[in-house]
């Protein structure tokens, strides 16, 4: 009864071995890719580390003709844009995310979870090119208009351009809004009805359930898909690069041209020449990068939670 | 009406609002990209390289040739190692180490582009010392990656144990299973997380930016330097000359309906999956 | 009756999930050729009896069992799992053909998932006395190329009976395979059961008493994980000797 192994079972055991060692070997690649994506861009910036240290993160002068960096500037933009993006969609976000839950029927809502995702697929290069040459133009408009009303001079002329900080927070702030509106509307749809129906029940309008039910119910999870859409935001690179304008002073008012981590690599890599200059982007792509990773691994931990409570 | 109503009516009219200011962005965004896209679109421009500097025509087939070949070849690299991590992770759940792989998956979907340009840069196009589209299509290979292992993970869960079982049951050993049962009852659903990464890729412009650099030039050679959709529509965009800039439009229209095509086999096939399962 | 011949040992079975003992020092003997009952009330551990003897059970996470299992006098535990369930086949509750095969491939799963590669005309020959086997054939015949899910639940189940002795194991496990099958079909699939003990040995899980009388030549009686009483059908039915498996025969634990 217990045979020879015969050669098809030594052919079973050699695939076996290799696909055990295939996959083990894919899964230690993948957690390899964070460390050296960490390594590869620490030694890359070597250069600005050595010309200045620690204070490059407070620094907030940035010029290649002096070849003095500092990434303050840089990292204000980042979180003025990102931040501000999040404020402006986050009520849109809910708002779409509410009504496609307990508003629309699935005739209304499986074509606007489509454009959704429609929304959300465009290339970041598109969402760039409409706002460089649609939304930028209303924003100077504005600019100048709201310049004018308040009697100042430096607003008007830093608005005749329409580029800067507000621009890239309204094209920011519409793309990050299907990412959140999905998101959230994720954990919306896992709400338990029996819950809203109790609360209905009891004589309470639509609204009081959703309010004192449905949020509650999914706050920690619509917290964790803020903090993953902050994420993007921040890392967010050739959209806010086409219509930030490539500010290298630190910024004063919203309608100053900036940069953003990102915005400033792309902006400024090709025509950086010395390793110091070099070494400095590369440094800013390295804290990009941290916070990127930080900011992703705890809102995938806020979300587990949001999920098993 | 009871304050309370009339808050209940005000919040349905806002929440309604909201939706319908998200459709009307979209279409503002859409209609831009079509009409100003096809006004300039002729057969040129599908067919030609750019036109020598100051002479007008030229098209964008080197690009559009460009995007192919990144994408296709980032894909290529990428598909590997993004099954086998996925299927690692799906048939070892509820072990550590699974669970560090699916949280580098998560965080490394959330790494920003640019930050992948750079490092393409500083990790291939210095060693090889030359801009090529093989070091963009690497790049690339790295946003492919943790998106392909998290689609394989989510759909190998979705095989009904009672398959793997009986398989496991006559016989066959692991990889026999995983193979022969989970991956071809999920094949639908894995090609179809397939072509939405590529859809993602195919759009994406920083991680060409230092590493593909762009070429004026029909390239098919993967060592050189080669254009791509998303670079020309960065490059013509930034173009002083407003005839660039409608070939911008043009190629975002081209881009759009590439990244469209792909979605929409991608839903196509999840259609399909969903209803053998019912 | 003489004694029966002896196809599988059991000897001081234990089993767990997680910190949870399902099982209890199982002792039994299954008779050769001849089908074997396992009922009991549900929850009492006759699912995971049977899936500790083709290690399936162990394959759970947080899943263990110990104790030993003889196959034909051979200690499972010195073969290689693959071997072992080469030997045991084992049909599901709810028909599972697999949904990427043919009936054809259905029937040859076994060979094809284990890498063994069969001439055509063999492969033909096999499919074809397995289907009649499993009284299949004059059903399928036309319809062998066509995917094994767009049977009928009956037809799939047996499809599925067929895939298991395909293989030409010693034993196979049916577990509750008619739960999900309307009466017309579950009485086509008792019936074919003592054709089968010609050739193949059967361990049958139910949780009905009627169906373990119908179609069992043994019965082994579980409860809360332990194997309370184990004999020839009828005189289990007939004459009970634990007083547990009394009241249950008279309908005290449903």
């Amino acid at each position: 009864m217990v045979t020879q192994p015969s050669r098809s079972d030594r052919r079973e055991l050699v695939h076996e071995r290799i696909f055990t060692a295939a996959g083990v070997t894919a899964a230690v690649a993948l957690v390899t890719t964070i460390v050296l994506f960490l390594l590869e861009l620490f030694i890359a910036s070597r250069a600005s580390r050595a010309a200045f240290g620690l204070p490059f993160l407070w620094r907030s002068e940035w010029n290649p003709v002096t070849e003095k960096f500092g990434a303050l500037p840089m990292i204000v933009g980042t979180l003025v844009t990102g931040f501000g993006a999040l404020l402006i969609s986050t009520p849109f976000a809910l708002g779409i995310a509410i009504f496609l839950a307990d508003y629309a029927d699935r005739k209304l809502a499986e074509p606007i979870k489509y454009l959704i995702g429609l929304l959300g697929g465009l290339p970041s290069v598109i969402f760039g090119l409409w706002g460089l040459f649609v939304l930028v133009p209303i924003v100077s408009k504005f600019e100048v208009w709201f310049g004018k009303l308040v009697g100042s001079e430096a607003l008007v002329a830093s608005g005749t351009t329409g580029v800067g900080l507000l621009a890239a927070i309204l094209l920011l702030a519409i793309m990050i809004l299907p990412f959140s509106a999905s998101l959230i509307l994720e954990s919306l749809l896992v709400v338990p009805t029996e819950l809203k129906e109790g609360a209905l029940a009891l004589g309470a309008t639509k609204w009081d359930a959703i309010q004192n039910v449905e949020l509650p119910y999914v706050q920690k999870s619509t917290v964790g898909a803020l903090v993953l859409s902050l994420g993007r935001a921040l890392g967010e690179t050739m959209a806010v690069t086409m219509v930030i304008g490539n500010g290298m002073k630190m910024p004063t008012t919203l309608f100053d041209p900036a940069n953003t981590l990102a915005s400033a690599i792309a902006n400024q890599f090709l025509e950086a020449t010395s390793p110091v200059y070099v070494g400095s982007l590369i440094q800013l792509a390295l804290i990009l990068f941290v916070i990127a990773i930080i900011i992703n691994i705890v809102a995938r931990v806020i979300l587990r939670r949001g999920v098993q409570q | 009406m009871t304050p309370r109503k009339l808050k209940n009516s005000v919040m349905g009219f806002l929440v309604a609002a909201s939706a319908v200011l998200l459709i009307a962005v979209l279409v503002v965004i859409v209609w831009h990209i079509f009409i100003s896209g096809v006004k300039y679109l002729n057969w040129n421009f599908f067919t030609k390289a750019p036109a020598p500097m100051g002479e007008s025509g030229g098209g964008v087939f080197n690009a559009i040739v460009g995007t192919f070949l990144i994408t296709l070849v980032a894909a290529a690299i990428g598909t590997p190692f993004g099954m086998f991590a996925g299927i690692y992770v799906a048939e070892h759940r509820g072990r550590r180490f699974a669970d560090v792989v699916r949280l580098c998956a998560d965080a490394l979907q959330g790494v920003p582009s640019i930050v992948i340009g750079i490092f393409g840069y500083t990790f291939l196009v210095v060693r090889f010392r030359s801009y090529s589209a093989l070091s963009a299509s690497i790049a690339l290979a790295f946003m492919f990656v943790p998106t392909t292992t998290r689609v394989t993970e989510e759909v190998l869960n979705l095989v009904p144990s009672g398959l793997k079982e009986a398989a496991y049951a006559l016989g066959a050993r692991q990889s026999s299973v995983v193979w022969n049962v989970s991956i071809k009852t999920a094949a639908a659903g894995i090609t179809s997380g397939l072509l939405t990464s590529m859809a993602r890729i195919a759009g994406e412009t920083a991680p060409l930016l230092f590493t593909a650099f762009g070429s004026r030039y029909v390239e098919w050679n993967m060592l050189r330097p080669m254009s791509a959709l998303p670079l020309q529509i960065f490059i013509y965009a930034g173009s002083p000359y407003p005839a660039l800039q409608q070939q911008a439009w043009s190629a975002a229209f081209v881009l759009v309906l590439l990244i469209l095509l792909l979605q929409y086999s991608a839903k196509h096939l999840i259609a399909r999956v969903l209803r053998v399962k019912a | 009756m003489e004694e029966p011949v002896i196809v599988l040992e059991t000897q001081k079975i234990n089993a767990w999930f997680g910190k949870d003992q399902i099982l209890f020092d199982v002792s039994a003997r299954i008779p050769k050729n001849r089908v074997t009952a396992i009922m009991g009330p549900s929850g009492c551990g006759k699912t995971t009896f049977v899936r500790t003897l083709n290690r399936l059970h162990q394959m759970t996470p947080g899943a263990r069992a110990t104790g030993t299992v003889l196959l034909e006098g051979i200690d499972t535990s010195t073969m290689d799992v693959v071997d072992v369930r080469k030997h045991i086949g084992m049909v599901f509750q709810r028909p599972n053909p697999f949904p990427t095969m043919t009936v054809y491939e259905n029937v040859l799963a076994g060979y094809l998932l284990t890498g063994q590669r069969l001439p055509r005309q063999k492969a033909d020959q096999i499919v074809e006395t397995t289907l009649r086997k499993v009284g299949l054939w004059s059903e399928v015949q036309s319809k062998l190329f066509k995917a094994g899910t767009s049977l009928s639940g009956g037809q799939q189940q047996r499809l599925c009976i067929a895939r298991a002795i395909a293989m030409e194991p010693a034993l196979v496990l049916f577990d509750e395979p008619t739960s999900a099958l309307d009466p017309k079909s579950t009485s086509v699939i008792e019936e074919l059961l003592s054709d089968l003990t010609t050739e193949y040995s059967i361990i049958f899980v139910t949780h009905g008493l009627q169906q373990a009388a119908r179609v069992s030549d043994y019965v082994a009686f579980f409860m809360l994980g332990e194997l309370v009483e184990f004999g020839e059908t009828k005189r289990v039915f007939v004459g009970p000797q634990d007083k547990r498996t009394e009241d249950y025969l008279s309908g005290k634990y449903g």
